[in-house]
């Protein structure tokens, strides 16, 4: 149960440019953790299951300011990562929730944690396993978008779905 | 780190200190410090006179920075202190309007090397010996003697615990917003001896002194699970907290020692639960869909005050140590965060959101008397000296779109809202834990 996951990309850049990124290798290294116990992890390329997740269909979801309610947008967004699961159904996915810097530390972990499972229970309730899903909360440590701003604040606070 | 604490014995000097007429009141808002007299203190040789002159820096230093004292300049001293046993000329004294009097001397043990430092505390205007002591210890260990002399001075003259001979145990910062190292580190209160017990490889957050001060629990990312940590401070060695599905944080020590309480997610939903650090089995005291977290015991470890947004935002709660009988405490205007209750079990502290400001504020436990001390950009995570009139805390400011800026540092500011300090740190720094008193 402590495969290593090769070549998992940070789920910060994922937008554009990290396709052939092979930074934060460590991060998943423990496929035990979290309560999908039983997730196995295959030697598929993670690589380019990132890569071609990214490419097909949008990864992050926004929440609007303290709430981890799904917009339509974001809702239309995980319908199109659920059926791009049910396509490619041995790609695993771990999704990050984030939250902007205009929170406490502890309850920003929480909330992020909330944004998290509220995309994760949207993939659920799509018919996606959820042993196929992992999320982690990065509270207002990792921002995607620096900057003290609204228009930073506003990118921030999402769930990122990362596939390998 | 902490092994010297034992080698540290005070003796009372000839002679019992009396009750001097000279009290300090420390709840009063806005009173001139009180003038101190602090001639350097007294050596035999320049290298002795050193460590002496450095020594009397330190005591300084922390009774300026209380606020309640200011040290009159030297140079108008009239009478010349030879030793710990010159008799004070009161006249002298008074002609400079020095309230009390503080002088002391050095001296090393020629065969074990031991320091021995010894003072005097004079009521100026009543003319009584207030305190009088020896200390000794290893000369490496000069800071903390000169800390615990400016305690006894303090305890003296306000009738309080003092606070000087504390730790504080931080994160220390540096690095691009966008990958930002955070180290766990402990110091001295007033910021010296800045000692790193992280190398920075994992998010490392919201470290919190155990009660002996042995250990230290905190929330990291080691391994990619976000998890509780307890590290043994002496070996430097970390062990994980029960192995419970789901992210565990926001952990504190129960003033016995013996659980921490923290919050769980599981599926997204943060409840409070306690972990007995024995058999390492939780048990839940909250079980509501809202977020749970945020929660510290009171001093005599019946109650645990925490955050919620049970009730639509986030606000402040309080229940008893079995999670029975939840009430609301907060009720102004704005959100309430990182509630922490004083040692003294007088105040809980917190953080307040309101109209983009962020505040540093004290109510009484029953939430009445709610004040705000402090304000800025982003202020969060008091914690409180351990006689429960002081308070420590972080502000951060703004950063640009490119990660620059956003310097974090630490504060502290009387539980009265006036007398705010920066510490220096090295680097940048937040989440800091005030140690309870280390003699």
């Amino acid at each position: 149960m402590f495969k290593q996951v090769l070549g998992i990309v940070c789920g910060a850049a994922l937008l554009s440019a990290c396709a052939s990124n092979d930074q934060g290798a460590d991060l998943y290294g423990n496929a035990n953790g979290g309560w999908s116990d039983d997730v196995n992890i295959s030697d598929l390329s993670a690589t380019d299951t990132t890569a071609k997740f990214n490419e097909e269909v949008t990864a992050v979801v926004y929440f609007p300011f303290n709430s981890s309610d799904l917009t339509g947008e974001a809702k239309s967004y995980l319908s199109e990562q659920a059926a791009w699961l049910k396509d490619n159904p041995r790609a695993l996915i771990l999704i990050e929730g984030r939250c902007d810097e205009r929170g406490t530390r502890e309850y920003n972990l929480a909330l992020g944690e909330r944004r998290a499972n509220a995309a994760r229970s949207y993939l659920v309730a799509k018919g996606i396993a959820a042993d196929r899903i992992r999320t982690i909360s990065y509270g207002k440590e990792k921002p995607v978008v620096l900057g003290s701003t609204p228009a930073a604040w506003a990118k921030n606070r999402n769930a990122t779905t990362v596939a390998y | 780190m902490w092994k010297k604490i034992g080698m540290l014995f005070l003796i009372l000097m000839t002679g019992c200190p009396a009750l001097g007429a000279l009290r300090i009141d420390v709840t009063g808002a806005i009173s001139e410090p009180t003038p101190v007299a602090m001639p350097y203190f007294n050596a035999s040789g320049w290298r002795q006179q050193n460590i002496a002159d450095s020594i009397t820096d330190v005591i300084a230093a922390d009774l300026e920075r209380s606020g309640l004292f200011r040290i009159i300049d030297r140079d108008a001293y009239i009478q010349k202190i030879h030793s710990v046993d010159t008799h004070p000329h009161f006249a002298d004294w008074q002609a400079v309007n020095a309230h009390a009097l503080v002088h002391g001397e050095i001296n090393e043990d020629p065969v074990s090397g031991e320091l021995r430092v010894s003072f005097r505390l004079w009521d100026v205007y009543a003319q009584e010996q207030m305190e009088a002591k020896v200390l000794s210890t290893t000369p490496d260990s000069w800071r903390r003697m000169a800390h615990i002399i400016a305690d006894q001075i303090y305890e003296r003259l306000t009738g309080e615990k003092g606070y000087f001979d504390t730790k504080v145990v931080f994160i220390s910062e540096s690095g691009n917003q966008a990958n930002r190292m955070k180290r766990l580190a402990v110091m001295d209160q007033d910021g010296a001896n800045v000692q790193y017990l992280t190398d920075g490889k994992d998010i490392v957050l919201t470290p919190r002194f155990s009660p002996n001060m042995r250990e230290v629990t905190y929330f990291s990312y080691k391994d990619g699970r976000p998890k509780v940590y307890i590290m043994d401070i002496v070996t430097g060695k970390s062990r994980l907290v029960g192995d419970f599905p789901g992210m565990t944080f926001a952990p504190r020590f129960s003033p016995d020692g013996k659980k921490l309480v923290m919050s769980l997610a599981t599926r997204g939903n943060s409840d409070i639960y306690t972990v007995d650090l024995d058999s390492l089995k939780k048990k839940r005291l909250t079980d509501h869909p809202a977020i749970d977290t945020s929660p510290s015991f009171s001093p005599d470890g019946q109650r645990i005050v925490f955050n919620s947004d049970r009730g639509g935002t986030q606000q402040l709660y309080v229940m008893d140590a079995e999670g029975k009988n939840v009430k609301r405490i907060s009720f102004g205007s704005g959100t309430y965060a990182t509630p922490v209750w004083s040692p003294r079990g007088d105040y809980i502290a917190f953080t307040k959101i309101e109209e983009n400001q962020f505040h540093i504020g004290l109510m009484r436990p029953d939430g009445s008397g709610e004040r705000l001390i402090a304000n800025g950009f982003l202020v969060e995570a008091p914690t409180f000296a351990p006689n429960g009139r002081v308070v420590m805390f972080f502000r951060q400011v703004p950063s640009d779109e490119r990660g620059r800026g956003g310097a974090s540092k630490l504060y502290s500011i009387d539980v009265t809202g006036y007398n705010e300090r920066l510490i220096k740190t090295p680097e940048d720094a937040s989440d800091p834990t005030w140690s309870p008193l280390l003699h």
